[in-house]
């Protein structure tokens, strides 16, 4: 258990002994320098009030009736609630031995009496600070712990996206080397037509690598921060027109893709780049995944302060096991088979949305289809 | 003498291409392939090729279970596995050798080193 002194007060301690005239002496001058004092008058008062006021500190008289001092460290260092609170002994014992057997019930010092007004207000302060510097100490440490913690969980996945990375390149690098290799060689005889596919294979894997690298380089540019979110004034509705128009050029038009746009978008804020990235990822998600022909929707709901953004498909779906592992860089669901794909469209949308303070969700269900929602602010959150 | 065959596993179209063309032109090889853990699974048991080239990463089952799966199996135990893997480190290969497979070949790889690597690892003259 943390223990930090009350905030409007020096401290609150627990002050035990049985003569009331010591209770009321202790209680008005810890009160007078401004400590919280509560008073116990026996030993078993004591151990039921410790728990309810949870003192800084406890002043325990040893000399008392029923249950003395040393009996009442005992049972306060036996449970573990209490454990922690330092006792200080006040006693009119003198011996050594009485010191001795202070100490090794676990008390952190003891005063004698009759006691010296500012000795006990100096030994007391003393223990607090010792008791604050603990508690400052268990807490640095805790936190050193936790950030060592999540150091060492970013190293290991830094350490898997690189390890990503290096196969990812190195399957299109194959194709290159392997069919460039094909071609030159001299004992080969190839046709025409097989000549023309290894140099479509080669083309291929190129654009995939270039592709590949964009990728990385934005998901690195977000996670380090060097890509920032920028919002500014744009017309909404025109904007996803276009996008529309880019997507379905792109994909040679086999898909057809509409628009359906409710609200006044003319003015909305948001970061066109990153907006970009998240509706031209999910938009050829869902041109990827559906059969050829396919109908792919995208709804967008644009309101005074949130803008809704709806992709839906009827393609191949995602596997439920797969839905926690979506965001994931690299990750693909394990039903996409040869569909070509580098695994970082999904982890680069959400990265984007996170940066506009939206959201994400995806439902899908396997061979019936996909819709992704992100609901983004539509007014600029940068300055929150 | 009979063709030798050989079973390429792996998941990518083209890494599949030119590991088949680089075998059967400039090893003279037979060559079957396979996209899928599960797919080679059975081709393995039932196309009995004299060695098997295995991609690492699969989609269904990753290759070091294939191998597993391959080494349970008294049909295809005998087989000698060649992984081809994008993983460089030594340590890596050093595991795969220590788990019983014959070689290790890392990718990129030239068309003509393959077709050389895995002639002198299986000891077969071309």
């Amino acid at each position: 258990m943390n223990r930090q002194p009350t905030n409007a007060t020096k401290g609150s301690i627990l002050i035990v002994d049985d003569t009331p005239n010591n209770l009321r002496l202790l209680a008005s001058m810890l009160t007078q320098q401004g400590y919280k004092v509560h008073s116990a008058i026996s030993g078993a008062v004591a151990l039921t009030a410790v728990k309810v006021v949870n003192p800084d500190l406890i002043v325990l008289d040893i000399n008392m009736p029923e249950m003395d001092g040393y009996e009442v460290c005992d049972r306060l260092k036996a449970e573990e609630v209490t454990r922690k609170i330092p006792v200080l002994f006040l006693s009119a014992f003198d011996d050594v031995s009485s010191k001795v057997k202070a100490f090794q019930a676990g008390g952190v010092d003891y005063i004698t009496k009759p006691f010296q007004v500012e000795e006990v207000l100096a030994r007391v302060e003393s223990q607090l600070t010792l008791q604050r510097m603990q508690t400052e100490l268990q807490q640095a440490k805790t936190d050193a712990l936790r950030a060592l913690a999540q150091e060492q969980e970013l190293n290991r996945l830094r350490s898997e996206f690189v390890s990503m990375i290096s196969h990812d390149f190195r399957t299109p690098l194959t194709s290159i080397q392997g069919f460039a290799e094909l071609l030159r060689h001299s004992g080969i005889e190839l046709s025409d037509e097989t000549r023309e596919r290894y140099f479509n294979k080669i083309d291929g894997a190129i654009e995939h690598l270039l592709h590949l690298l964009d990728e990385v380089l934005l998901i690195g540019g977000l996670e380090s921060g060097r890509v920032r979110y920028q919002p500014a004034a744009m017309d909404l509705e025109q904007f996803c027109c276009d996008l529309i128009e880019t997507v379905q050029f792109s994909t040679n038009n086999q898909h057809q893709i509409t628009l359906r746009y409710r609200g006044n978008g003319v003015g909305a804020e948001m970061d066109q780049m990153l907006l970009q990235q998240i509706l031209a990822n999910l938009l050829s998600n869902a041109v990827k995944y559906s059969p050829e022909g396919g109908q792919i929707q995208l709804e967008v709901e644009c309101q005074s302060e949130v803008a809704i953004f709806r992709v839906r498909d009827q393609g191949i779906g995602i596997p439920l096991e797969n839905h926690p592992h979506l965001f994931e860089s690299f990750y693909r669901g394990s039903n996409v088979q040869q569909i070509k794909g580098t695994g970082l469209g999904l982890a680069i949308v959400q990265r984007c949305v996170a940066a506009h303070q939206g959201n994400i969700w995806i439902e899908s269900e396997e061979n019936r289809g996909t819709t992704v929602t992100v609901t983004l602010p539509s007014v600029s959150t940068a300055s929150l | 003498v009979a063709t030798r065959r050989v079973l390429v596993i792996d998941d990518e179209d083209d890494i599949r291409e030119v590991a088949q063309a680089s075998l059967e032109i400039m090893a003279g090889l037979d060559v079957i392939v396979a996209c899928t853990s599960s797919e080679g699974l059975i081709k393995a048991e039932t196309e009995h090729p004299d060695a098997i080239l295995l991609d690492v990463m699969l989609p269904d089952l990753d290759g070091l279970s294939t191998f597993q799966q391959l080494q349970a199996n008294p049909a295809t135990r005998h087989i000698p596995v060649i992984l081809l893997t994008a993983k460089v480190r030594a340590s890596d290969h050093n595991r795969f050798a220590d788990l019983g497979v014959k070689a290790t070949i890392t990718k990129p790889f030239k068309p003509a080193m393959l077709a050389k690597q895995l002639l002198e690892v299986l000891n077969w003259d071309t």
